[in-house]
């Protein structure tokens, strides 16, 4: 009923519920409960609700901390992975790879977020959360690095 | 740089589109249907706003927003050290409770009767109970996911939530029994 048990186990339940009526109620119990429970009716949000909520996040947008704060850490722990960038495209052919490199090493000191692209959402096939979180932190470079090889 | 910032929040708010009713049901739940439930969900999408940098993907988006939510309810809750608003019936007492509560089947029509009798079943439950269940069953959480938020081992979250499940039984009866005649839809 969770999906806990795999097609053996379920085999084996099913055999065992045909001639246990003890356990046929008590499975009837969760089944018929975890049904209730599930169809619970949702509440209706509060007038104005999401527009309250969505209006403290412009607070806190405002106040620059998706600047100030997260992108200099970033910027700051990525130094000695631009480093290293840089002497990647040094020593190698000044082929596409080094160029990407290159430019990604400059925009991480440059401190500006790699790569967050807001067009991305507009792409029918982003659904997942963490794609969308990914977006949020600018981890899309990694969407671009992937379409240089 | 701005540009890349009204798309990193145009993101955020497509995660709160997606995730503000689950959790504002989640806050009305454990706090008992209080008016503070609100306060609770918006300081919880502050919150996750704020460290979504942190949020590493090692548990699902939505896990990583109960945890949030849980700890800003938890928070509340021993603040304000009161119980959940809806008193559990006295030992022995609990079905004839929810029955006389419940006196007709049109009454069971309406969605806020329907959830009403459903939230006064879970809150019989003692508080640990009452939690695992509700994460369970009304919030749709995995059980590794439950475990994890709540650090227990996931069989003795199965077997919390069997006994939860076991419990409430006798409480929903009456939704059990119109669900049955094909008149409540479930």
């Amino acid at each position: 009923m969770d999906g806990r048990l795999d097609r053996t186990g379920r085999e084996r339940l099913s055999a065992h519920l045909k001639v246990c009526s003890a356990c046929q109620q008590a499975t009837e119990t969760q089944v018929v409960v975890k049904r209730v429970l599930a169809a619970r009716p949702d509440e209706a949000l509060p007038p104005g609700f999401s527009t309250r909520l969505l209006a403290l996040l412009d607070a806190e947008s405002s106040s620059g901390w998706l600047e100030a704060a997260d992108w200099r850490t970033w910027s700051i722990r990525l130094l000695p992975v631009a480093a290293a960038l840089f002497l990647f495209a040094g020593i190698v052919d000044r082929s596409e790879r080094a160029e990407w490199a290159e430019k990604e090493a400059a925009t991480i000191l440059a401190g500006a977020p790699p790569g967050v692209d807001a067009n991305l959402l507009a792409a029918s096939d982003i659904a997942e959360d963490r794609l969308i979180v990914d977006l949020i932190m600018g981890q899309s470079a990694s969407l671009r690095r992937e379409s240089l090889r | 740089m701005a540009s890349a910032a009204a798309g990193s929040r145009d993101a955020f708010d497509e995660l709160v589109a997606r995730h503000q009713m689950r959790i504002y049901k989640l806050a009305r739940m454990l706090t008992g249907g209080d008016a503070d439930a609100e306060d609770l969900v918006q300081e919880t999408f502050v919150r996750a706003f704020r460290g979504i940098g942190r949020f590493r993907g090692e548990s699902s988006f939505n896990t990583w927003l109960h945890r949030i939510a849980l700890n800003v309810i938890k928070s509340y809750l021993s603040r304000r050290s009161r119980q959940v608003q809806i008193a559990p019936s006295p030992p022995g007492d609990k079905s004839d409770a929810l029955v006389d509560r419940v006196p007709s089947n049109e009454d069971l029509e309406t969605a806020t009767v329907q959830r009403d009798a459903i939230d006064r079943a879970l809150a019989t439950l003692p508080e640990e109970l009452r939690l695992l269940v509700t994460l369970r069953d009304v919030q749709g959480l995995e059980y590794h996911e439950i475990a994890t938020l709540v650090g227990l081992p996931i069989g003795t979250v199965e077997s919390r939530v069997f006994r939860a499940r076991q419990r409430l039984r006798p409480l929903l009866e009456p939704l059990i029994r119109r669900s049955s005649a094909g008149r409540y839809v479930m």
